[in-house]
């Protein structure tokens, strides 16, 4: 049975209380939708702390941990990215517009730098999340720049102060279908009325179908992979009231070992989205088919020792 | 938010609370560049790297001590920061600086790069440790070198 987690404001309250629900539910849960409303909030240190203590690298139970900040790099690697200290806006100076471009060419530039010897590593032999936003389809640098290019038509879109739009997802997983090419982005970013038909509903809402752009994920259809990479599978960006929001789709999702440390990553990402669009931020939604508390790796015992380590701490 | 109707239906109500200025963007533990940016066009990525000046003779010869000026001097490109600003950061238990394993990976590209091959595989580090901090990567780089030097292949 599905289940909405309470929405709560920081991303560390809304993975403890994932957590808590799906160990009510008896360990699995399938489509648990966990909502961060305030995702680039202050982390709750007591919650960190707690699921720092246990992630550690090195292995347990066979599966392989690897620490929060690790696991968040993988969606975004906040430590290759020089915050240029401004935002984009309307009208925003040549000055500030170059540090902003600038900042996310090297960031960009700094992770195609280093995918040759992520790739080294056995758990990114398929390629890293990241990779496969930023040079599609991840393996080596030189592939389609989804980022790049979803920032290109949320400016336009900024600038053109659409406050409804959802138009932008970033493909992850399988076979991305409507990679678009550049005129086609031009096209959808442009208010010009679509030669297939009405890019904007009538109720305003600028939709992916009515353009006759792709936004609908397709698998690969040779996929046969049992488990493994990539759990993260979709991300779909959407304008609403002026905010960017973030739903990411996980077909798995580990609530231990992963998805702190997705969510930050994804809030991170969220963060950068924003800045480099002029969007405030709006929520960040994780919604997972297969919701695991991973008692198989930690024991019941560590689940529930996790969750009250958690818990307390937040009540001191 | 969904449009369904449902009994004790939750909402995150994201919009509802106006559209005020979210929390600075990434509050960064590392030093940042200090004062006011000049007007100028920002020098890209690339060029602060090759200003450094690492080429395959140099790493050929330099002790594990010079690696580390080199990969504080790398990371001072990476970050458009003084190296004296980045040596003021924390430090790792070993007495360097500590940095996050993703700079240190990038710096392994960079040198790979230049060297023209990878002298490090992440699958084959043995102590995670050694790629968070200055210190570490620097005598992996370097015993890394000394290896592919004495032809017993990279780490």
């Amino acid at each position: 049975m599905s289940a909405f987690i309470e929405p709560a404001g920081s991303l560390g309250e809304a993975w403890l209380r994932t957590l808590e629900w799906v160990s009510m539910a008896g360990g699995y849960a399938i489509n648990v939708m966990t909502t961060v409303t305030d995702p680039l909030g202050p982390e709750e240190p007591a919650i960190r702390d707690a699921v720092g203590a246990i992630l550690v690298e090195g292995h347990r139970s066979g599966t392989r941990l690897q620490t929060v900040d690790t696991v968040a790099g993988t969606i975004f690697p906040v430590d290759l990215y020089v915050d240029p200290g401004t935002t984009y806006e309307p009208g925003i100076d040549v000055t500030n517009k170059a540090r902003l471009d600038a900042a996310a060419t090297d960031l960009y530039a700094a992770y195609g730098d280093m995918l040759p010897i992520l790739t080294t590593e056995q758990i990114n032999s398929r390629g890293t999340y990241f990779g496969r936003m930023i040079s599609w389809p991840g393996k080596t640098g030189g592939g389609f720049n989804q980022l790049a290019e979803r920032i290109n038509t949320l400016r336009n879109a900024r600038d053109h102060n659409h406050r409804k739009r959802n138009l932008e997802d970033i493909a992850v997983g399988g076979e991305g279908e409507g990679l678009m090419t550049a005129d086609a982005i031009i096209e959808a970013g442009s208010d010009k009325p679509k030669s297939d038909g009405d890019a904007t509903r009538a109720d305003g809402v600028e939709t992916a179908s009515a353009a006759g752009l792709a936004g609908v994920q397709v698998y690969a259809a040779n996929d046969r992979r049992p488990r493994g990479f990539p759990c993260l599978v979709h991300i779909d960006l959407t304008v609403f009231d002026g905010r960017l929001s973030m739903a990411a789709v996980y077909r798995h999702q580990y609530l231990i070992t992963k998805a702190y440390g997705n969510l930050l990553g994804l809030s991170r990402l969220l963060g950068f989205l924003a800045q480099q669009s002029g969007y405030a931020a709006g929520e960040l939604v994780v919604h997972a088919t297969m919701a695991d508390l991973e008692r198989d790796t930690y024991g019941k015992p560590g689940v529930e020792g996790l969750i009250d380590a958690a818990r307390r701490r937040m009540l001191v | 938010m969904s449009d369904y109707v449902t009994f004790d239906v939750m909402s995150s109500n994201v919009a509802a609370d106006g559209g005020g200025e979210a929390s600075p963007f990434f509050p960064s533990a590392a030093p940042a560049a200090t004062g006011v940016a000049p007007a100028v066009a920002p020098v890209s990525l690339a060029d602060r790297v090759a200003a450094v000046g690492v080429n395959r003779a140099r790493l050929l010869s330099r002790s594990a001590g010079q690696l580390e000026q080199m990969v504080v001097d790398l990371l001072g490109a990476l970050r458009s920061a003084p190296a004296a600003d980045l040596l003021m950061g924390e430090r790792h238990g070993d007495g360097s600086l500590r940095i996050p394993s993703q700079v240190s990976v990038w710096v392994l590209g960079i040198v790979a790069g230049v060297y023209g091959q990878k002298l490090v595989r992440l699958s084959q580090v043995r102590d995670p440790e050694s790629l968070r901090s200055v210190g570490g990567l620097s005598r992996l780089l370097h015993a890394a070198i000394q290896r592919e030097q004495g032809g017993e292949g990279a780490a």
